[in-house]
């Protein structure tokens, strides 16, 4: 059941109105249902997946509460986090790593035939996978005391806003909310419900319609030209970022009407002037999980520079394993950790020279220029995320010398009405976080008062008309694509 | 590009109306809803005769976009940009 689907349209009042019907007692036994059947959705049979790692982890976390010896304690956490990620190595990366072993040993002739296990991936198996490991990490940390009711366990793994595509929650910062009683709060209510526009508009309006674009280049390269790939690099920045974020906050705008608030999982990447604050602001949990459970148990900065530059690779390179089970997420991670690199080792003699020289980096022709370096040291990333294969980069990056602007257009199969509609769509887009952000109430006040000089009551009728139009948009848009069949499923749904 | 509602006089008079009002209203907080509501009142109308008359969807998606952006901008001009 993708969000943009019908299903979830239907699924999600049902949800809510049994949610604060129901006495607290019961909720957590209806979400925990409601979460199950979410995911069976898909495949049935996948839910032993999922109860699986929730039924390991629960075990290990409780065993943890109860074993004070250091040494047995190093082992159940090591037999955890084997199980889990043994799972998630199994069904994620057993067909890639043997095709890579297979493809190895074929170079030195001896000519093994090719085979793969007809395996189906679990849906958001990376996601739950890494958050039980962070709750039966934090449990051996003593950081948390393990949970013993299994019920608000499975449904900390499970919780259906955020189980496919994360954010990656904490088990301090999700549990607790779980478990409390919550009051039915109507700006909750609407500021849940603004943050879930918000991300139907991402997806539907941005993301999938960039996306008929993008495939047009990326399935038929031998049309391609050089300004085709780059403008497609592009409208996949795009596209993914709203497919992505757009996910994270339908998953953050479902809790919010729920009185949960989950973590914020993307905070403008596209604004940023490094690739190390970029990596802040994407894929906020992931990359706190990484740092967390593996850049500081490494050592992080503490054990020398050498040190800390394999560590700042070795992370960017799991994460981009994370990504996809392809060698192409993992040249993508290697770029992006080299890149992370040279940031590490420039930062201080380039700071150095620019406080000796008196310089003003805070300019505004300073900036433009690092936003449109930025831009440009950003088409590989789309490039190798994109690619179906490490040839097919190749393939279009050679491309980069063929030009024709009449090919370009035909390439993209993009005209001025299609152009017109991306550009509104992405500057619609990045005005409509603000508006969904925005902090100082909806008060549903139909009482005019003056204030500052203008009446509240103006204020509270143009709220409405940009609803009016923003659901306007998302509607148009969602029906237009389902009838076109181009509505797709979210892309961080295959992770 | 061949445009339905550049080429019908009566759909542009049509949200150019819608246009005005909304903006009058935004940037001027005259009466609160009057103003708004027949400012969509007036882009509904349009936008059903312009599908009658065989736009594409594009093309309306482009008007509504346009009045989107138009609505929301006072949002981003307080809350945009870096932090």
């Amino acid at each position: 059941m993708n969000f943009n689907s019908l299903q979830f349209l239907i699924f999600l009042p049902i949800v809510l109105c049994l949610y604060w019907l129901l006495p607290h007692k019961l909720r957590w036994a209806m979400l925990l249902i409601a979460s199950y059947y979410f995911y069976m959705s898909w495949n049935a049979w996948l839910v032993f997946a999922i109860l699986g790692t929730t039924i390991v982890s629960y075990g290990a976390g409780l065993l943890l509460g109860k074993i004070k010896k250091s040494r047995l304690r190093k082992l159940v956490l090591a037999v955890t986090v084997i199980v889990c990620i043994g799972t998630l190595v199994f069904f994620k990366y057993f067909n890639f790593l043997l095709q890579s072993a297979i493809d190895f040993l074929n170079l030195f002739s001896l000519n093994i035939q090719s085979f793969s296990l007809d395996l189906i991936l679990p849906v958001g198996i990376s996601f739950y996978t890494f958050q039980t490991l962070s709750y039966v990490i934090d449990v051996y940390r003593e950081k948390f005391t393990p949970e013993k009711h299994f019920g608000y366990y499975a449904l900390f793994v499970s919780y259906f806003p955020q189980l496919v595509a994360g954010p990656i929650e904490k088990p301090q910062d999700l549990l607790p909310q779980l478990k409390r009683e919550h009051f039915f709060n109507g700006e909750n209510m609407l500021s849940g419900f603004k943050i879930l526009l918000c991300g139907f508009f991402m997806k539907c309006v941005v993301a999938d319609y960039c996306g008929t674009f993008v495939i047009n280049v990326f399935n038929n390269i031998d049309g391609a030209t050089g300004l085709s790939v780059f403008i497609a690099c592009f409208l996949f920045s795009a596209q993914m970022f709203c497919d992505f974020a757009g996910y994270s906050n339908i998953a953050i705008g479902c809790a919010r009407m729920m009185g949960v608030k989950l973590t914020k999982n993307f905070d403008k990447p596209y604004l940023s002037l490094s690739f190390t604050e970029f990596a802040r602001r994407w894929h906020i949990t992931l990359n706190r999980w990484f740092i967390e459970y593996v850049y500081i148990p490494l050592g992080g900065s503490r054990k020398g520079r050498a040190r800390q530059l394999f560590n700042i690779l070795f992370v960017f390179v799991l994460s981009g394993m994370w990504h996809g089970a392809n060698w192409t997420f993992v040249l993508w991670g290697l770029y992006l950790g080299v890149m992370g690199c040279i940031e590490s080792l420039l930062a201080k003699p380039v700071n150095k020279f620019i406080k000796a020289k008196g310089f003003n980096i805070n300019r505004r022709w300073i900036t433009v220029v690092r936003y449109l370096c930025m831009g440009l040291l950003s088409v590989p990333v789309s490039l190798m995320f994109r690619a179906q294969s490490i040839g097919q980069i190749g393939e279009l990056l050679s491309k980069i010398t063929v030009f024709g602007l009449s090919q370009t257009v035909s390439s993209l199969g993009m005209g001025l009405g299609n152009l017109l509609c991306v550009v509104l769509g992405i500057l619609c887009m990045s005005l409509i976080q603000d508006f969904a952000e925005e902090k100082t109430g909806f008060k549903p006040d139909k009482i005019a008062y003056v204030k500052n000089g203008h009446t509240e009551r103006s204020l509270y009728a143009q709220k409405l008309s940009v609803f009016f139009y923003a659901v306007l948009a998302v509607g148009v848009f969602w029906l237009a694509l389902l009838a076109s069949g181009d509505v797709s499923a979210f892309q961080y749904f295959q992770f | 590009m061949e445009s339905v509602i550049i080429t019908t006089p009566i759909l542009l008079i049509g949200y150019g109306a819608a246009l005005i009002l909304g903006v009058i209203e935004i940037f001027k907080h005259v009466t609160g809803y009057i103003l708004l509501a027949l400012s969509a009142i007036f882009f509904i109308a349009s936008t059903v005769y312009a599908v009658l008359l065989g736009a594409k969807y594009e093309e309306i998606m482009i008007v509504i976009l346009l009045f989107l952006f138009v609505n929301i901008i006072t949002f981003g001009i307080h809350k945009g940009g870096r932090k």
